[in-house]
């Protein structure tokens, strides 16, 4: 593949991975520090509870999109495993990849919508449109989309180049 | 018929290898637009209300206290502990291991963390003690799937949030069973090291014993924390889980010294990707249990299985053989997210008890982390070992019949698990 296209991806995984690693010491300490409030302070921090789930919203969706790319969602591998480097083991592979983009498509899409609608009501404690923190499923799923069709991309090559491999020998 | 097509796509897409995500969001799908007539837009909306929880929360919290502390140093200091109270025994390096998966379960939230730190230290003075390698491997790996079973507990998180019952009361309920697991492969492993005549390391004495807990004193003391804070209603279960965190930092930093900044933002990320990896699938399946719900699916389940099982033993059996059966090929998180929509309304209709049930489904799905093909703590010993899966698995056989034997006894005897949180009610 395109190299520059490659580095490109890893920089937003670099960044991505960054981003994520400190939002969520930032949640453990905002956690702990409104348990400390309440009982030293005698006082909590009134938007510590919405402020955590709407960064762990964003860290879940980005999320998302890091472990598709690092092929880490839990499925049942069995036959796969048994038809790798098959025909029929391609065939699966594209399947199971073309069942992934339906519904990360239908996920992207679902979350425009709502971004749009929900950036006319505000949250409770923080006051922020809802639409921003609704914004982390179209941005998480459109990159989840993004990696998951370069993976796609990365199989057929890799099944191209074997099958080159095997002709040779296929020919004798 | 529309109901048999959906379970159709759902299991077949699981069993082809579909990530379990995708199988569930596409099977509901399909429920949403033949049966229910409702837009798509739903299963953003649902993926998104899943996740804005704070209480889920707690499964990275969790996951960062546990590697917090056995980054921190305390594995060898827990090890020294079981060492000084069973290492004496005949057998006495696998009853430590047996002990010590106890200890570090009641810090560690998932099985296979218990196993790959038990797993680095004791495999090799395992082997060089003479004990045979599969033996070795086995050992390991039964001794850490403990971990999920004792509390805290990340797949009694998730069955706590799920089916709206209390976390507190569960890692309660999970201490009995998790404990007797422990405790017959300690005497398993007994019998097995004394037919081939491996015997017990050092001697017994009491000064050895508090000389080694004043060592794992502040490893031990993060259950108390946890358990006492949450049932003193000092704070909730996410809080307990940051106060757990950030006590690990400290310890890790301060009092046992092997914690290094420079090894925390690996572990931040390995815990991040650990819970996106579970939340990625219960935001899946969060649209996938509205939509059986609102088809009414476990109500009609419901009411066929009270025909056909004629009282709750029936179903609980029943059920125990679906988890173990599902719980070989797929991770417990993962099993529960699935099956909780579904079998938890049913096994409310036997009016049996959502601790005891959900402690129940775990203990089951436990097992399938030893159990081969896919068993996540046979990959775990298998890549420290370099032993394939084939031979690990003969020397487990063994361990996962005591472990089924046990969930029987479990199911007959519900006040194992339900004992000690009706005594703190």
């Amino acid at each position: 593949m395109n190299a520059k296209i490659i580095r490109n991806i890893e920089k937003i995984n670099f960044v991505l991975e960054k981003v994520s690693i400190f939002l969520m010491l930032f949640l453990l300490f905002l956690t702990f520090a409104n348990v400390v409030g309440r009982y030293v302070f005698s006082r909590s921090i009134f938007f510590a509870d919405e402020m955590a789930r709407f960064i762990f919203v964003w860290i879940v969706f980005l999320g998302i999109a890091k472990i598709v790319k690092d092929k880490r969602q839990v499925a049942v591998t069995l036959l796969s495993d048994r038809l790798s480097d098959k025909k029929s083991g391609f065939v699966l592979e594209s399947f199971i990849a073309l069942c992934g983009l339906v519904f990360l498509i239908i996920v992207f899409l679902g979350g425009i919508k709502l971004s749009r609608t929900m950036m006319f009501y505000s949250s409770a404690a923080l006051t922020i449109p809802m639409g921003i923190v609704y914004l982390a499923i179209p941005i998480g799923s459109g990159l989840t989309v993004v990696f998951h069709v370069l993976n796609y991309i990365e199989t057929v090559l890799e099944f191209i180049e074997k099958r080159k491999a095997l002709k040779p020998e296929a020919l004798k | 018929m529309t109901y048999f097509i959906f379970f159709g796509i759902l299991l077949s897409f699981i069993f082809i290898g579909v990530p379990i995500a995708y199988a569930l969001g596409l099977s509901t799908v399909y429920l949403l637009i033949t049966e229910l007539e409702v837009p798509l837009v739903l299963i953003a909306q649902n993926m998104f209300s899943a996740t804005n929880s704070y209480e889920f929360l707690a499964i990275p919290f969790f996951m960062l206290a546990g590697a917090f502390m056995s980054h921190g140093g305390v594995t060898k200091n827990l090890i020294n502990f079981s060492q000084s109270l069973v290492g004496h025994y005949r057998g006495g390096l696998a009853q430590v291991v047996a002990v010590s998966g106890i200890f570090f379960g009641a810090i560690s939230g998932s099985a296979a963390a218990v196993t790959a730190a038990i797993g680095a230290i004791m495999i090799d003075v395992m082997e060089k003690k003479g004990y045979s390698r599969p033996f070795t491997a086995a050992v390991v790996a039964a001794g850490g799937m403990v971990g999920i079973v004792i509390p805290p507990s990340i797949t009694l998180v998730v069955y706590g949030v799920i089916a709206g019952v209390s976390i507190g009361d569960l890692f309660l309920g999970g201490f009995g069973p998790g404990v007797m697991y422990g405790l017959s492969m300690l005497v398993l492993s007994y019998f097995i090291c004394r037919k081939h005549g491996w015997g017990g390391e050092g001697s017994f004495s009491w000064k050895n014993i508090g000389k080694s807990f004043i060592g794992s004193f502040w490893a031990l003391l993060m259950p108390v924390i946890i358990l006492g804070g949450i049932y003193g209603g000092i704070f909730t279960p996410t809080e307990a889980a940051a106060v757990a965190s950030i006590y690990a930092l400290f310890v890790g930093f301060f009092i046992y010294r092997e914690l290094k900044i420079k090894d925390l933002p690996k572990i931040v990320a390995q815990a991040i990707y650990g819970t996106v990896v579970i939340m990625f699938i219960v935001a899946a399946a969060k649209v996938f249990g509205y939509a059986i719900t609102s088809a009414q699916i476990p109500h009609k389940l419901g009411m066929w299985i009270t025909t056909v099982a004629p009282n709750k033993y029936v179903f609980l059996i029943f059920v125990n053989i679906i988890l173990l059966m599902l719980g070989t090929l797929v991770n417990p998180s993962a099993a529960v997210v699935i099956l909780t929509p579904i079998l938890y309304p049913v096994a409310m209709e036997f009016g049996i008890d959502p601790v005891f049930f959900g402690v129940l489904m775990i203990c089951n799905l436990a097992i399938g982390n030893i159990t081969p093909p896919v068993g996540l703590d046979l990959f775990v010993v298998s890549a420290v070992t370099k032993l394939s899966i084939d031979k690990i698995a003969k020397a487990i056989y063994p361990y996962i019949i005591i472990l089924v034997m046990q969930v029987f006894v479990f199911t007959f005897f519900p006040q194992i698990i339900t004992f000690l949180p009706n005594l703190f009610k």
